[in-house]
């Protein structure tokens, strides 16, 4: 990976998903050493940004000047960490030497945020709906509460994972909720659902982050240190369609994080034990314990355990979305989290540096779907 | 954030008639089948006429056996709390009034399917409860019928196996 980029972020910028995109690209483009017409290939997520900011109106935005391959991945967070394996496979056929990839979200600025997707969705529309099941917060305070129920769940585990991410925010220039939250005023934080507070739900806003994959010989003469791509991992949930995965779903309490993180592992030739710094999607709180669980940093049903210890602050055994991810960075679907992680590696994360950081996992959750990446040092 | 403005309520016939049974109403989908038996009076889901396979949600081919032809069979109404929730914060965009509360339940003659249904904001309920599955306002609806007793979380059961 040779250069990353990101756009101004904030709750509502009331800006065009594709000019913050183009903002983005332009600073990873610059950041790779690369000019816009270097780009041969451009791969993003498909569920949101690839109808909101298309790959064509960027790249006329661009000014970009040749002909490109165009592809999408998967859902959402598992499609933004996606791109990485997209773009390997494009390089490596040897006919793509610079692949651009972005996530841009206008979520804070449209009329309906995040609820405008489940309402295309006839089972959620009309059959969940209608009982009063509708919303993400409720979907995921569906997998705590029944968590809690087989597990155990105490309320300073959730606490925790919140104020580790506020932590990270508090850190991080462009986070856009800086508001500090401790384990005290975790308390006070309003109801939602469930065993959910606000803190415990990720912001809402607009944003924008980009990032270039480039031939590995290539890769060396970029005026950054390049972050190597160890190992990629895809996989989805079994008979599980986004109308369904809520209510019906076998595997309640576990992700297909156990088995992209597994595959990503495998192909790095590394386990857990080696990772020095972790970038999770946390839509929710429990989002992080969970997948935490999943990729092997514990077993199912310590998870709660591990973050209540304190393990997720940035002296803690396993510093995790040093910036403050979903929770209080930016709703930018994992993008943040994956340049995080190339700062991170880069010893570039001013501020929030994890020292001596060498391996990063990265986990991008989108149900049905999840993708790894295990990322190295230069 | 705005929830969205689309309305929730129990829906409006639409749609184009499926395979049915030849005893169903004709020109519904699924759905408003669905909700046109529970404004009768029973919950039934669609059981698959070739290999007796419950499909939930919905589908338009068994997924076990590929077959085109369902039945819809009325449940006993006996089943399980597999998980309740209390909603503080309307997200449907229709109004509700907060707080409310849902659960997701196990049917008793098909434990490899969950429904929906509202629970009663004073009800004594938990996870692992044995209830009543009953249609209330054209609603399913949990009716409590006696507590599981205490329970530890292993005894509950996990989900998170492959089977």
């Amino acid at each position: 990976m040779t250069g990353v980029g990101r756009s101004a972020q904030g709750r509502a910028l009331g800006r065009s998903v594709v000019s913050l995109v183009v903002d983005a690209a332009r600073e990873a483009i610059a950041d790779a050493g690369l000019a816009v017409d270097d780009v041969d290939a451009m791969v993003v997520e498909s569920s949101y940004v690839s109808k909101v900011a298309p790959q064509d109106e960027v790249a006329a935005e661009l000014g970009h000047g040749r002909s490109f391959l165009s592809l999408a991945t998967g859902i959402g967070g598992a499609g933004v960490v996606s791109t990485l394996a997209a773009a390997e496979l494009l390089i490596a056929t040897g006919r793509h030497r610079h692949v651009l990839c972005y996530f841009g979200s206008g979520f804070g600025s449209s009329t309906g945020g995040p609820y405008d997707f489940p309402v295309g969705l006839d089972a959620k529309r009309n059959y969940e709906a209608p009982h009063g099941w509708f919303g993400q917060p409720l979907y995921f305070a569906a997998m705590a509460e029944r968590y809690a129920v087989e597990f155990g769940l105490a309320p300073e585990a959730l606490a925790a994972v919140a104020v580790a991410a506020r932590e990270g925010a508090l850190r991080t220039d462009d986070a856009v909720l800086r508001r500090p939250l401790t384990l005290d005023s975790y308390r006070d934080e309003p109801q939602i659902v469930g065993r959910f507070r606000r803190a415990d739900c990720s912001v809402i806003s607009d944003g924008a982050f980009a990032w270039v994959v480039s031939a590995a010989d290539r890769a060396a003469d970029g005026p950054q240190p390049a972050v190597s791509i160890l190992g990629c991992g895809q996989a989805s949930e079994p008979g599980m369609s986004s109308s369904t995965y809520w209510t019906q779903r076998r595997r309640f309490t576990t992700t297909p994080c156990r088995e992209s993180a597994a595959q990503a592992f495998a192909a790095a030739g590394l386990t857990p034990a080696d990772v020095d710094v972790a970038q999770i999607y946390d839509c929710f709180s429990i989002s992080t314990i969970l997948q935490l669980e999943d990729a092997g940093f514990c077993a199912k049903g310590e998870g709660a355990d591990f973050v209540a210890s304190g393990s997720l602050g940035l002296t803690g055994s396993l510093p995790t979305n040093t910036h403050g991810g979903l929770l209080a960075h930016s709703f930018t679907v994992g993008a943040g989290h994956l340049v995080e992680a190339v700062l991170q590696l880069r010893g570039q994360a001013t501020g929030r540096q994890v020292e001596g950081a060498e391996i990063a996992y990265l986990a991008g959750l989108g149900l049905p779907e999840h993708a790894s990446a295990v990322l190295g040092r230069p | 954030m705005t929830a969205p403005t689309e309305p929730t309520g129990p829906p409006e016939p639409t749609g184009v008639a499926g395979p049915a049974a030849p005893t169903e109403p004709s020109g519904l989908d699924d759905w408003g089948r669905f909700w046109s038996h529970t404004a009768g009076g029973r919950v039934r889901v669609p059981v698959c006429s070739g290999c007796g396979t419950p499909n939930w949600y919905p589908a338009s081919r068994c997924r076990r056996c590929g077959a085109a032809v369902f039945t819809w069979k009325a449940l006993s109404g006996d089943a399980e709390v597999f998980l309740e929730m209390t909603v503080h914060r309307d997200f449907t965009g229709e109004g509700r009034t907060v707080p409310y509360r849902v659960a997701l339940v196990v049917p008793a003659e098909h434990p490899s399917i969950r429904l929906l249904a509202r629970v009663p904001v004073d009800a004594d309920v938990a996870a692992g409860d044995p209830i009543r599955l009953a249609v209330v306002d054209g609603v399913p609806t949990v009716e409590t019928v006696g507590k599981a007793g205490a329970r530890t979380p292993a005894e509950r059961g996990r989900s998170d196996g492959d089977g």
